[in-house]
């Protein structure tokens, strides 16, 4: 006959749990070691978010997106692959119109360095519009072009007057930077880099040592 | 050889279907060759909750399944998994950043399904285990609240399927064996009353019948001191 206590009722819940804990460890111990997640985010170490619209390139705008100019298979280290220096900028923010020409001609030197092994990289533009419905701005693809050419810039320029790809990525104000290795991944982001980092000093620590081998 | 990813989702089915045609009036003939080594599957109560375990192990795995592939896909240079052409795709839906996590936690729906049917698992089992338990009333009713709070998020998730326009057999395999879950705590509140319960645990049976303790404190009594007399 079995006697009737609280001991034997804990007993069973007890019981149930050690079970039940066990085999969620097992599952999770299973999942920690045969995955490697690495998330969507906009700080370094994540996966880059999305940037997807017209680009004006080569001096005709056509669809442009990021994801289709990534190579998921490049590995940390490896002298190869396009790396993309994204600047998220409003055409009508002072300090963007300020850092216009040193970006300018922080791409023109980046072009003609030789960098080791097969690497290149692109400079992105994205026009975001701070002042959405300010009618004394007027955000338009011409004024993109026109802030574009008046800069003396050359590399593309992305439509992001709707702030679609601004809210994705959760941008504060501009300029804001970002460098992206081959496979998406942030390397660099300027609302925390450390020291006062700049994106151009960030390329050359991380580029320029990559392992040609 | 290979198995494709729809054929790995039977590898879940199995343990779900078990369960079903336990807790089914099928079960009755189908645990005679249980009995020997599960005496309580005698009644319809064992039967009931052994196919309610069965049941939430197989939403349990399903659940690291659709968790594992959910961090797959998250990994650099990760492929497409159980991708498909037709309305079965669960690339789709649990590679789909705006509806692949719980909203607010940010968590993985894999590990709320995880979490969700361990703690029914643990409700179930421990019922098994001592069904005359003061708290096995407690345990049915936080599985029929649980139950019907899972419903919520079905249907949440039901919506955001018919949003991205394809249906997930990973998502949809957990739904079911939620949803099985949930008759199966119904079945158990109707008969916890009745002679239907029965006494003994999933593994004893009733040989040695017990009567459910009322809830409270019960005072010892002292024993007579027969030097008093």
């Amino acid at each position: 006959m079995h006697e009737i206590t609280d001991c034997n009722e804990a007993g069973a819940r007890t019981d149930a749990t050690m079970v039940v804990m066990s085999i969620f460890i097992a599952a999770f111990m299973l999942i920690a070691w045969t995955t490697d997640p690495v998330y969507q985010g906009v700080s370094v170490d994540d996966r880059a978010p999305p940037i997807e619209g017209k680009i004006f390139k080569n001096n005709v705008w056509m669809e442009w997106s990021l994801e289709d100019q990534l190579d998921e298979t490049w590995i940390s280290g490896s002298a190869y692959g396009t790396w993309h220096m994204i600047e998220f900028m409003d055409i009508y923010c002072g300090h963007c119109q300020s850092a216009a020409p040193e970006v300018r001609d922080q791409y023109n030197n980046w072009r003609a360095t030789d960098l080791p092994g097969e690497q290149e990289i692109e400079f992105v533009a994205v026009s975001i519009a701070l002042w959405q419905g300010d009618p004394s701005r007027d955000y338009s693809r011409e004024n993109i072009e026109s802030f574009r050419n008046d800069s003396g810039q050359t590399f593309p320029y992305i439509d992001d007057l709707d702030n679609s790809n601004r809210d994705v990525w959760a941008i504060p104000g501009t300029p804001t930077y970002f460098l992206i290795a081959p496979n998406g991944q942030i390397v660099y982001a300027s609302p925390e880099a450390a020291g006062g980092e700049t994106v151009y000093e960030a390329m050359n620590r991380i580029i320029m040592t990559q392992d040609v081998a | 050889m290979e198995l494709d990813a729809n054929q790995q989702l039977m590898l879940h089915w199995i343990p779900i279907a078990l369960g079903v045609l336990l807790m089914s009036p099928m079960g009755k003939g189908m645990s005679q060759s249980l009995r020997s080594m599960f005496p309580g599957m005698e009644h319809q109560r064992g039967r009931t909750i052994g196919g309610m375990i069965l049941v939430f192990l197989g939403g349990f795995t399903v659940s690291v399944h659709t968790l594992w592939i959910h961090n797959k896909s998250k990994e650099m240079g990760a492929g497409n998994f159980c991708s498909g052409d037709g309305i079965w795709d669960c690339s789709s839906v649990i590679g789909n950043d705006a509806w692949n996590t719980m909203p607010v936690t940010n968590l993985p729906w894999g590990l709320v399904g995880m979490m969700a049917f361990c703690i029914l698992a643990w409700l179930v089992i421990s019922i098994g285990k001592d069904p005359t338990a003061t708290w096995v009333n407690d345990h049915i009713k936080y599985g029929l609240v649980l139950g019907y709070g899972g419903l919520l998020i079905i249907a949440y998730l039901a919506y955001g399927e018919y949003q991205i326009g394809k249906l997930c057999q990973y998502c949809t395999t957990a739904h079911f064996a939620h949803v099985v879950g949930l008759l199966g705590f119904i079945h158990l509140n109707s008969v916890i009353d009745t002679s239907e319960w029965g006494t003994g645990s999933v593994g004893e049976g009733d040989a040695e019948p017990r009567i459910r303790r009322k809830r409270g404190y019960v005072a010892p009594t002292i024993a007579k001191d027969d030097s008093e007399e």
